[in-house]
């Protein structure tokens, strides 16, 4: 089931490659794309877990045994949920990207549908060197889109998005390297099983080691302060169904490889790094809302916003308790859909006026009321009003920083502040006042076809606001385990 | 009685819904009947007016309380929070209060946005703000009251700049927003400390640990910052946060320029309801102030500074609405000093006839800025009581109720909460009693300031005033009647009455007999001393308004003249925004652009990864062998694939 989710996309690519239209190259990928949604709810609906009690639809074949390393993909509600979540952007980026990709869509759409199975299989891996394969190919799509179809700048924005990357992904790889080493000295033979590895028996210095190899690759993708100024430049240049897959899925493979793979692997060198990522995460906070309210174009706003946003879900994923940890996972969630909305919403704006600074605007909302509404619906997702799904991430990352050291929520408690004020001005500025340029006098409100494309981002916001204990209740048990082990460690030394 | 709880809100958003589809199809230039349009947006309170009534009246057989459980809404580790609603005597003053006189106001507002064209976004606003307001009031938890706290502030902001095509209007609800977090910033880092100190966020199991033996150790126990116990600590921070939905110093700079609303906006959010519940919010956590004197009397002293101190500000105000203003953040300053006493019901009573004579003479202000074509500026009014005789009628009669004219509703209960913060025993209640007895007079004056510079004399304007369409007086009348007749509600004892009032918030307060206020013939003759001081100050302040604007007219100019830097001073409101603009707005702005853009991010970290990028690149030079660009991604695979080979050897 699992090998198929990853193999639809691949489908998909092939009808791309065999038809040789571009006409057709969307409503394929779209198709695909909903395919894609399909069997992701159709791996939700048949959720099982297996022997261990956690991970459902378990599959593993032999692949490259010299190295131990195996095609194994396994799924627990957390990489679940984060399926989930690419799986019900992705149609939506590809409806949207019709009107934003003007040249090469067949090509696009081909690095689409990669994007789609490298990062669905870096959240399905069950084997550290399959996770490296996939994590390393998420960089590449990721780098034409923005090289080839992005803006004036893209050239350089695309090589300092690859750069930052591949330069992370070094030590990742030495540290991986390294484990297969131990572990094929204490197991008999080599493995890259996540699963065996967190058995492996490793001195407090190799486990620090080790953490912040991986962690520094995780700290660029996600990004955490002061990795992150590939991000604006990234998603400034970046087309628009770009910088929703970066913002709305990519973003979270930093949070999640953290949460599945430095964690649990080192769970004694997180502990004692977490004061160091809290104080970390607590300046990407308040130095991303910051940044954020000084910026002169929407986009670059929107792009430190998620500094400020990742920045929670790593305070509350170093918190290392349920509610800090509960409050990460959706704040990814929550996360997603709503900077996702956002960057639309912007990409909507752009192909209407081909500029994004706030200059420009003002007063629009007299033209483009249903435009107007929305947009504010998802600021208030983003600054987390009580009711929408900010709120219940934002809550529970601060409620658990406080349970672990109440300066931590304290400070990152300011940022709700500062993100109404950036983001209630940024409304200001672009909606409300007089309309004084003639420009956007006869500037068009939503479309039915964007109107529907927002419908489920509207309608993700309004139901993880208010039932959001749906999405919570089933990680309890995964999150559960995942501490146990971080206090087992604590108890054990 | 469950059912009718839940149909207060759910009938307001589901008016609010209705009206917002209305809205968005209107957006769309389609048409939409403004009868429709305003019988949903009446028919919404005034059904949750009628199941108030209804819980009301079935509370008693309820055992006091009636609760009903929605849905489990975050349930995570320690934290379990339902999304439940529980009504009990103090919610009930509330509801019937948010949906009696909202059903009032919104009636109004059908007259007063008539030539409006966004009025089916108006009246969704308007709605979904009585939605919260209830959801505020009727939450079982900190958390739900916390929901209804923030979704009042964002129909707040949507209200205030319901003109947004200006500028400044628009402002002024972003300012309100942002200076709301302000405080709602401390009221979360509470809401935390209250959850890891009781384990709970529930009402009634804070209270139950509050008043257990161990639960009343910890809480009286040091906090670890500065040598406050937690009760002071989690006590203050939630005043902090009431000081900004309230209004009060120093937080308050946001409701002056709320005025940027519709007026009937005004009435409901910025005097009557919403303003009001951080009052409610120290009243339903009585129990826990209880056991801080320190916040306690923080309460007292900020409140009753608070209310001289707009008191003053209103005196040389010129905008009616602004007067209206400053006058009501006096108010609330007097709400907060009754229920920092300890003894909420006075507090809450304050709550309730000021929610009709503030209401009243807001809709009246909004008929007389309607009247004489938009204008806001009383020099150019005056002589309407002729042409607009209910409007006059109604206004000075509520008026009379805020100064403290006996027997209208104000004198009642401005009166219970002097004579108790008079005779709390500590420092903090005599400093609040001495700010309230002076605010008094103030009130008298500038109230009938505004009275005779409106109503008396000559018309000064240009425009045709005349008397408002029937819906907008009849509303504004009937106000005015409650405030005139409400206070019988909570006559004192020694006027020979029952308090019934005091009697019905009985069981909320846990302190109800006041031990430290005895009723000896001591305390009864300060009682009847209080009263006769009080009622002389407002009568004071009534005939030195009539003399100044009146009898001497040219009186008022002539003493500004003589004082023109301190007039200045009070008339461009002692410059508090202009302080707060430059202590906390621009520092934080240029620290955000000078230091953390332009410092950290452009300068050092783009320096150090510019500066790793062209070594890269002459790296990428010398190995690339002529091969360009794109290809450069697949060297990381090459890389990967080499030391692939290495480890295969090595295994």
């Amino acid at each position: 089931m699992l090998t198929l989710l990853l193999a639809v996309p691949l489908l998909g690519i092939l009808a791309l490659v065999l038809t040789k239209s571009e006409r057709a190259a969307f409503p394929i990928t779209i198709a695909t794309s909903l395919a894609l949604l399909g069997l992701g709810l159709a791996v939700s609906l048949g959720f099982a877990p297996g022997e261990g009690g956690r991970f459902s639809h378990e599959s593993s074949s032999s692949w490259i045994p010299a190295l131990g390393a195996t095609f194994s993909l396994g799924v627990d509600r957390l990489a679940l949920l984060l399926v989930l979540l690419t799986v019900f952007l992705a149609p939506i980026t590809a409806y949207a990207a019709q009107s934003s990709i003007e040249h090469e869509s067949r090509r696009f759409c081909i690095w689409f549908l990669v994007l789609q199975t490298a990062m669905l299989g870096a959240v399905l891996a069950r084997d550290l060197f399959l996770f490296f394969v996939f994590w390393e190919l998420m960089l590449v799509p990721m780098y034409l889109m923005i090289g080839i179809w992005g803006g004036k700048n893209r050239h350089y924005a695309g090589l300092k998005f690859f750069l930052y990357t591949v330069i992370g992904s070094l030590p990742m790889l030495a540290a991986l390297v390294y484990l297969g080493i131990r572990a094929n000295e204490q197991f008999g033979s080599p493995t890259f099983s996540l699963d065996l590895l967190q058995k492996l028996v490793l001195s407090r210095e190799e486990q620090v080691a080790c953490f912040f190899a991986f962690g520094v690759s995780f700290a660029i993708k996600v990004p955490l302060w002061p990795f992150h100024t590939w991000l604006p430049d990234a998603h400034t240049e970046a087309p628009t169904p770009g910088s929703v897959i970066l913002a709305g899925v990519l973003l979270k493979m930093g949070g999640y490889g953290f949460l599945r793979i430095a964690i649990p692997l080192f769970p004694e060198a997180a502990r004692a790094a977490a004061p160091l990522i809290s104080t970390l995460a607590v300046i990407a906070i308040i130095a991303g809302s910051l940044a954020a309210m000084v910026q002169t174009d929407i986009k670059r706003l929107v792009a430190y916003s998620s500094v400020a946003h990742m920045g929670a879900v790593m305070l509350g994923l170093f918190a290392l308790n349920a509610e800090g940890m509960s409050g990460a996972m959706f704040q990814m969630l929550a996360h997603g859909v709503s900077t996702g909305a956002l960057f639309l919403l912007v990409g909507f704006l752009y192909e209407r006026r081909h500029t994004r600074e706030f200059d420009q605007f003002g007063g629009i909302a007299k033209v483009m009321p249903v435009f107007a509404v929305i947009f504010v619906v998802v600021a208030m997702s983003s600054i987390a009003l009580p009711g929408t799904n900010g709120f219940v991430g934002e809550f529970l990352i601060l409620a658990g920083a406080f349970k672990a050291k109440p300066i931590f929520a304290i400070l990152g408690a300011l940022g709700s502040i500062l993100g109404a004020w950036y983001m209630l001005g940024a409304t200001k500025k672009v909606f409300f006042g007089p309309l004084t340029r003639s420009e956007n006098e006869s500037l068009e409100d939503l479309k039915g076809r964007e109107v529907l494309v927002m419908a489920p981002l509207i309608v993700a916001i309004l139901w993880m606001g208010i039932r959001g204990q749906a999405l919570l209740g089933p990680m309890q048990g995964d999150l559960q385990k995942d501490l146990q082990r971080i206090h087992q460690s604590e108890g054990g030394r | 009685m469950g059912t009718a709880l839940s149909l207060i809100p759910l009938a307001l958003l589901a008016g609010a819904a209705l009206n917002g589809f209305f809205s968005l199809w209107s957006a769309r230039g389609r048409s939409v009947s403004r009868t429709l349009v305003h019988v949903v947006a009446c028919a919404a309170p005034l059904f949750a007016f009628a199941m108030a009534i209804q819980v009301w009246r079935g509370l008693g057989e309820a055992g006091g309380r009636i609760t009903t459980q929605w849905f489990e809404w975050i349930a995570v580790g320690d934290l379990r929070i339902g999304l439940d609603l529980t009504a009990d005597a103090l919610t009930c003053v509330m509801l019937l209060v948010i949906t009696g006189i909202g059903s009032l106001i919104h009636i109004y507002s059908t007259a007063y946005m008539h030539e409006e064209e966004g009025f089916a976004r108006y009246f969704s606003a308007l709605n979904l703000f009585t939605f919260f307001m209830t959801i505020l009031v009727l939450g079982k938890n900190l958390a739900v009251l916390f929901v209804g706290w923030e979704g009042v502030g964002l129909c707040s902001y949507l209200l205030i700049g319901y003109w947004w095509k200006d500028s400044e209007k628009a402002t002024a609800g972003m300012k309100a927003f942002v200076v709301n977090r302000v405080g709602d910033f401390g009221f979360l880092i509470a809401l935390f400390l209250l959850w890891r100190t009781a384990g709970t966020l529930d009402f009634a199991g804070i209270q139950a640990y509050a008043t257990s033996e161990a639960g009343r150790a910890t809480l009286l126990g040091p906090s670890g910052i500065l040598g406050a116990s937690v009760a002071t600590l989690i006590g203050l921070l939630l005043f902090w946060g009431a000081t900004g939905k309230s209004a009060q110093i120093p937080l308050y700079v946001w409701l002056p320029d709320a005025m940027a609303g519709p007026t009937p906006v005004s009435a409901l959010i910025h005097a009557a309801t919403m303003v009001t519940a951080g009052v409610y919010m120290v009243a339903r956590l009585n129990f826990l102030y209880a056991l801080s004197p320190v916040a306690q009397g923080t309460i007292m002293v900020v409140a009753g500074v608070t209310s001289l101190f707009a008191g003053v500000m209103a005196l040389a105000q010129t905008d009616i609405k602004k007067v209206l203003a400053y006058s009501t953040i006096s108010q609330i300053g007097y709400m907060m000093l009754g229920v920092g006493t300890g003894y909420v019901a006075a507090g809450m009573f304050h709550v309730v006839t000021h929610a009709f004579f503030k209401a009243a003479l807001f809709l009246g202000s909004g008929s007389v800025i309607h009247a004489c074509h938009h204008e806001q500026d009383m020099r150019h009014m005056g002589g309407l009581r002729k042409k607009m005789p209910w409007t006059c009628a109604a206004m000075t009669l509520s008026a009379a109720a805020m100064a403290g004219v006996p027997p209208l509703s104000g004198f009642f209960s401005k009166d219970e909460i002097l004579w108790r913060a008079f005779s709390h025993g500590t420092m903090a209640g005599k400093i609040g009693w001495l700010c309230g007895f002076l605010g008094a007079l103030l009130t008298a004056f500038y109230m009938f300031r505004l009275i005779f510079m409106t109503f008396g004399g000559s018309y000064r304007g240009h425009a045709h005033p005349h008397e408002v369409p029937k819906p907008m007086w009849m509303t504004q009348g009937a106000l005015a009647l409650g405030a005139a007749i409400v206070g019988f509600l909570g006559v004192p004892h020694i006027l020979g009455g029952h308090d019934i009032f005091g009697h019905y918030l009985a069981p909320i307060i846990p302190d109800f007999a006041q031990p430290h206020a005895a009723h000896g013939e001591h305390a009864i003759a300060v009682e009847w001393s209080l009263m006769a001081w009080s009622v002389v100050m407002g009568l004071a302040g009534i005939s030195a308004a009539w003399w100044a604007y009146v009898k001497k007219p040219e009186l008022p100019g002539r003493v500004t003249a003589k004082i023109p830097k301190l007039h200045a001073l009070v008339r461009d409101k002692f410059r508090v925004d202009e302080a707060y603009t430059a202590t906390v707005v621009r520092p934080t702005e240029s620290l955000a652009r000078q230091v953390v853009l332009r410092g950290v991010d452009q300068g050092l970290i783009e320096g150090i990864v510019n500066g790793l990028g062209s070594v890269a690149r002459l790296l990428g030079r010398v190995l690339s062998f002529g091969q360009t660009g794109l290809l450069r991604g697949y060297v990381g695979i090459m890389i990967l694939g080499a030391l692939l080979l290495l480890l295969s050897v090595l295994g």
